[in-house]
């Protein structure tokens, strides 16, 4: 269990108090700014706007070669770590623990921001489903029956809730057995949902393809509604994610589950479940889905109040801003995981060479050390910290701004606002209350 | 996530986790101020710091989850009193075991990178303390 750094490791010390004011305050400062003196007709087209990437690029991205080299590479390494998931011994040292909770869930992040969507590239259901279809000599996009658009993201709401609390409040996530369940239950829906309605299945259910192509939005690579790749500055690129129903719980999930990690670290938490007779479990599954409740709720409320024109319905509403939350959940979440991410990856890179813990160096990694440098600079940490939730506050504040101007009635557009700005201002107030009071 | 998976890994991993696993790290010596291993130490220059007083009677741990502020390198002793033997579990980085015995234990720790280090009953699962390591 000396898995270093996170697997077993040391947590971040709590930012200083100075910090997370000046963060908050500037916060409010550059929300109230962006209200007053931001631009009065919308800039963000997603459907329109781009510089189309070079010929050669399009021409390659959009191969068939491209596609299927990127999808055999994606189960290349899925397969190497179910082979560890299954042959691999049930310790720590398994790379696999390292790789789904690590590498996967906090690496899609990263990874989606830089390349756009990547999982959906890379997704070993999609490649499963897609080999199967092939020789049943089915079309793959067609299912046996329509799915109705009012399903929206809501099954992969449900995905992302069953793998944080996983992760999250589940006393054994770190044994392999309830991880290939899991695992196991992933493809598993992931396949008969994709024979019943296509491949569509997976844009619906899968929650790390969802996440990854979520976050993907803020990368530069989008696409115009024509379908053509084009380069575009990331808050225009935003501005494409379908506003889906269930689009509020996904981002619910992502963000309160996040939240909810950092408190249950707290010393209050810590003193209050293990002052209490009840089972830890219950008690944190509860607090989970408080914590997911509160920001779907809240959100779902502040964006309702703004009004709405004649004609649009008010319960779309909340699904057509969640996307502004997104640069929030990717400044929360740098904040949150950004040294374990670093330290635990690292970790979780070296020990993939000895997947069997026979001390075989099979990738050449097993001889590299891991780098703490980042650990051991506590002061640059929290200013990278506070300055990654500040940024993705302002960025979701203008994001909303452009979508308010669009879409609120012109008698409302400022004052529809509001309580959606208030609610931003909270969000990102209690993530860094969250890091001073960890 | 951190001390979900810290908690828990032990439970099944057990002790050939341990012994694998704490290599370098000679955390199952109690006998010796060195219990803390050679990550700690690597703050030769160890000022000695708070004594936090421990007291174990089957599944009842005291103090829980005490917040202190040490010092980078600063040595930590913990006196166990307990009934029964055990093992405290100390979630720096690389982990820390320390073993105390029936009656009364003294056991020295030492953390040398920043960070807030939970010191866990691996028996009882209950965090005594959480050391702010700075």
């Amino acid at each position: 269990m000396v898995f270093a750094h996170g697997i077993g490791g040391a947590k971040d010390l709590p930012i200083a108090a100075g910090y997370a004011i000046a963060g908050a305050s500037a916060a409010l400062a550059v929300s109230f700014i962006v209200l007053a003196l931001a631009w009065q007709t919308s800039r963000f087209d997603a459907a329109t706007q781009g510089t189309p990437v070079p010929g050669w690029l399009a021409r390659m991205v959009d191969s068939r070669g491209f596609a299927a080299t990127i999808r055999a590479c994606g189960f290349a390494f899925f397969s190497y770590v179910v082979w560890a998931a299954v042959a691999g011994p049930d310790l720590l040292t398994n790379p696999v623990f390292g790789v789904v909770y690590v590498l996967l869930w906090v690496g899609l992040v990263p990874a989606s921001l830089l390349f756009g969507p990547l999982y959906r590239a890379v997704n070993p259901v999609r490649t499963l489903h897609l080999a199967l279809s092939r020789a049943l000599g089915m079309d793959p996009e067609r299912g046996l029956l329509g799915l109705s658009e009012r399903v929206g993201y809501w099954p992969a709401t449900g995905g992302l809730l069953a793998f944080v609390w996983m992760e999250l409040v589940f006393n054994h996530g770190t044994y392999l057995s309830p991880v290939r369940l899991w695992f196991a239950g992933y493809i598993g829906i992931g396949l008969i949902g994709g024979s019943v309605f296509g491949s569509r299945w997976f844009a619906a259910f899968d929650p790390f393809e969802v996440y990854s192509t979520l976050v993907g939005h803020l990368s530069v690579f989008g696409r115009t509604a024509d379908g053509r790749l084009v380069v575009r500055a990331p808050l225009r690129n935003l501005d494409g994610v379908p506003g889906r129903p269930g689009l509020v719980g996904v981002v619910a999930v992502l963000f309160g589950s996040t939240a909810f990690d950092s408190f249950k670290d707290s010393n209050t938490w810590l003193g209050f479940v293990q002052g209490m007779t009840w089972n830890s479990e219950v008690v944190n599954t509860v607090a989970l889905l408080v914590f997911c409740l509160v920001v779907g709720v809240s959100f779902a409320a502040a964006t309702m109040a703004a009004g709405v024109d004649a004609g649009s319905s008010v319960r779309s509403q909340p699904n057509l801003f969640a996307h502004a939350v997104v640069p929030i959940i990717v400044g929360y979440i740098t904040a949150h995981y950004l040294s374990y991410f670093v330290e635990v990856g690292q970790q979780t890179v070296i020990l993939l060479s000895d997947p069997m813990s026979t001390g075989a160096n099979l990738l050449g990694t097993g001889d590299l050390h891991v780098s703490y440098w980042l650990s051991t600079h506590p002061t640059l940490l929290a200013i990278v910290k506070v300055l990654a939730i500040v940024t993705g506050h302002v960025l979701g504040v203008i994001a909303s701004h452009d979508r308010a101007i669009k879409l609120l009635p012109r008698r409302t557009q400022l004052t529809g606002q509001l309580p959606l700005l208030a609610v931003m201002v909270v969000y990102t107030a209690t993530g860094l209350y969250l890091l001073f009071a960890a | 996530m951190r001390t979900t998976i810290a908690r828990h890994s032990a439970t099944a991993a057990g002790l050939l986790a341990t012994a694998v696993l704490v290599s370098g790290c000679g955390g199952a010596d109690n006998a010796s101020p060195t219990a803390q291993g050679s990550a700690a130490g690597a703050g030769s220059s160890a000022t000695s710091g708070p004594t936090i007083s421990v007291t174990i009677a089957g599944d009842k741990v005291t103090p829980q989850g005490r917040r202190l502020k040490v010092k980078v390198g600063q040595t930590v002793s913990l006196e166990v009193t307990s009934d029964r033997a055990g093992e405290l579990h100390v979630h720096s980085t690389p982990e820390q075991h320390l073993d105390y015995t029936q009656g009364t234990t003294k056991l020295m720790v030492s953390i040398d990178k920043p960070g807030i280090v939970d010191i866990e009953d691996h028996v009882a699962d209950v965090v005594i303390a959480q050391l702010e390591v700075s």
